[in-house]
């Protein structure tokens, strides 16, 4: 793993913690507020969190992705949806598996927490790879950009073009969806 | 010192959050945000997984930009998430013209 100077800083540690339990906390509200038009804007912050997240893992782009996608479109998508269906003043209720489906999301995400904290991890360490590798892989995450730009139309590039395909078929599926008879 | 393991369990948490909305909802709008929940949780474990762990490729055929493939991943996640979504709202306002309900629990003209 490569400690580059700030990663190591407690305020690193610090914003890493508080970024994880806003988002965290805006995921229950997700689900838990009666209010569906609230869920849908504590759905915005844990989006925003999110990319606040992906920052920290030096991916930019995908940062950027996520506040553009998933921050602005998904939302208005969303909100359009509950506007569209009148049900704002119709609270949220649950089904009655309430009980189980706590249980069995606890249960899984105690799964999660132990095998990651069981597995042994391939880590990036400088003793693992040449020094000149190593200067490589932390000048492709220093500016990663322009990288990922080759590696979509290179190795990648059947499924940019599939991706191309999925979103022409999305978007003529929802027209013919929607379309009034 | 932040490390992979804190984003992994972090991004799990987020994922059984959204599995529970995703199965306990009537909403059908709230199920939607829900499963948006878990398509981002999988973002946040895959460009993790890109940052911290080394590529399956070394010694000659290293090539270092593969060591973004996981945000290459998400990226794809994001799109068929995006995908996903715009059919899902579209099916949810079909629904509603069609019952003027958007109870999940009233869909089940298909059940055995």
């Amino acid at each position: 793993m490569s400690a580059i100077g700030v990663e190591a800083s407690p305020i690193f540690t610090a914003v890493f913690y508080l970024v994880a339990v806003l988002v965290v906390a805006s995921s229950v509200l997700v689900v838990q507020l009666r209010n569906v038009f609230k869920s849908a804007l504590a759905l915005v912050v844990v989006f925003i969190g999110g990319a606040g997240l992906l920052v920290m893992l030096n991916a930019e782009f995908v940062a950027v992705v996520q506040v553009l996608i998933y921050g602005g479109a998904i939302p208005v998508l969303i909100i359009f949806a509950i506007m569209l269906t009148k049900d704002v003043e119709i609270n949220n209720p649950s089904n009655g598996l309430v009980v189980t489906v706590a249980l069995v999301s606890v249960f899984i995400a105690t799964a999660i927490a132990f095998s990651v904290f069981n597995t042994e991890w391939d880590f990036l360490e400088y003793s693992k790879l040449a020094v000149d590798n190593m200067e490589a892989v932390n000048l492709a995450f220093s500016d990663s950009t322009p990288l990922i730009g080759l590696l979509l139309f290179n190795q990648y590039v059947l499924a940019f073009e599939v991706a191309s395909v999925v979103l022409l078929a999305s978007i003529v599926g929802a027209l013919v969806i929607m379309r009034e008879e | 010192m932040i490390s992979l393991e804190h984003y992994l369990v972090l991004s799990g948490v987020l994922f059984c959050v959204g599995l529970f909305g995703t199965l306990t909802k009537r909403h059908m709008v709230t199920v939607l945000m829900s499963l948006e929940l878990m398509f981002n949780a999988v973002v946040i474990a895959m460009v993790a997984f890109s940052k911290f762990t080394i590529p399956s490729i070394q010694g000659e055929g290293f090539y270092a930009p593969m060591v973004l493939s996981g945000q290459i991943f998400s990226l794809f996640v994001i799109t068929v998430a995006a995908a996903e979504l715009a059919l899902g709202l579209a099916l949810v306002i079909a629904i509603y013209r069609h019952k003027e309900s958007v109870d999940i629990t009233q869909v089940d003209v298909m059940k055995g």
